[in-house]
């Protein structure tokens, strides 16, 4: 939605974290209330999510749980980048290693053997 | 440099990150509707901790499964997602009772799309007569909202301010008299064809 906005001269048609705290806190004018709830007719998402945000009555929990949610979300982002690398880098490194270690065992072990004889 | 992600739509993050599989792309399409999810939640279920609870479960399950799907329009898909996990935690809920069965059935069918009947889609020659016909057909609350709204341009706060209605009622007249101002003048379409 940030990259959505379109805050232009004839109102608001998308919907962001601004234009909703703002409309929940009493900051636009008449016409962009307007404006904004004439977008939300076509927009059950955002009239949906505005109507369960109005209980809260503004309260402060609504920063609170939002700044949550996006840490939620970049945490759980990150472990499954995490993961990603564990999945693809960390075994193939291991593999790579064993395979060597193999390698230079036999070698050796033919090699003794080869002497010895 | 940083890269500038907010220029990007919904679908142009969804395919970068579907292409790379890189999570910058993916938490920037998520952190742009944490809010609304949380909104969608507390409007179902009608308790902050609950709401919260089940907007990480949807944003988990996002996570986990947005790569198996074709998804045309990521807001619509996230939004049913939203709905669908309220439904689940609705129905598992004891203590359901807040919420009637019949809303529990709109959430679990969907909110039916309206049709803008004061948008483009009825706008010929003789559209202005059978909505105004049909705006004295509803009842005055009903009417008197729609011609606020729609006519006089006026937010829901100013019709408070000048009807003594309150918001939910102002939005249920809005959205009940569109509903009936639809069927009117379908049947009077209807009519016109035969």
């Amino acid at each position: 939605m940030k990259s959505e906005n379109k805050h232009n001269n004839k109102g608001i048609s998308h919907l962001d974290d601004s234009v909703v705290i703002n409309y929940l806190n009493g900051k636009l004018s008449d016409a962009e209330r307007h404006s904004l709830e004439s977008t939300l007719m076509g927009d059950n998402f955002g009239a949906d999510a505005l109507e369960g945000l109005q209980q809260l009555n503004n309260s402060p929990e609504i920063s609170t749980v939002h700044n949550n949610l996006n840490r939620f979300i970049n945490r759980k982002i990150t472990k499954k980048k995490l993961s990603q690398k564990t999945a693809i880098g960390f075994p193939m490194w291991i593999i790579l290693l064993i395979t060597l270690l193999l390698t230079i065992t036999i070698l050796g072990y033919l090699i003794i053997s080869q002497l010895s004889n | 440099m940083t890269e500038n992600l907010n220029k990007h739509t919904d679908s142009e993050l969804l395919e970068f990150y579907k292409k790379t599989s890189d999570s910058k792309y993916l938490g920037n399409l998520l952190n742009r509707y944490s809010l609304l999810v949380f909104g969608v939640c507390m409007k179902y279920l009608k308790n902050v901790q609950n709401a919260e609870d089940a907007a990480q479960q949807v944003f988990e399950k996002v996570i986990s499964e947005v790569k198996k799907y074709e998804i045309p329009y990521f807001k619509s898909w996230l939004y049913s997602v939203a709905k669908n996990q309220c439904l689940m935690q609705l129905r598992k809920s004891p203590n359901k009772p807040t919420f009637s069965e019949k809303e529990i059935e709109e959430i679990d069918i969907g909110i039916e799309d309206e049709q803008d009947l004061l948008g483009k889609e009825y706008f010929y020659e003789d559209t202005i007569t059978l909505l105004n016909e049909s705006l004295q057909k509803l009842s005055k609350e009903q009417e008197l909202c729609i011609r606020l709204f729609y006519l006089e341009k006026l937010s829901y706060r100013e019709i408070e301010n000048k009807t003594g209605l309150t918001f939910p009622q102002i939005k249920s007249h809005i959205q009940n008299g569109k509903r009936n101002m639809r069927i009117l003048l379908e049947n009077q379409i209807d009519k016109n064809e035969i």
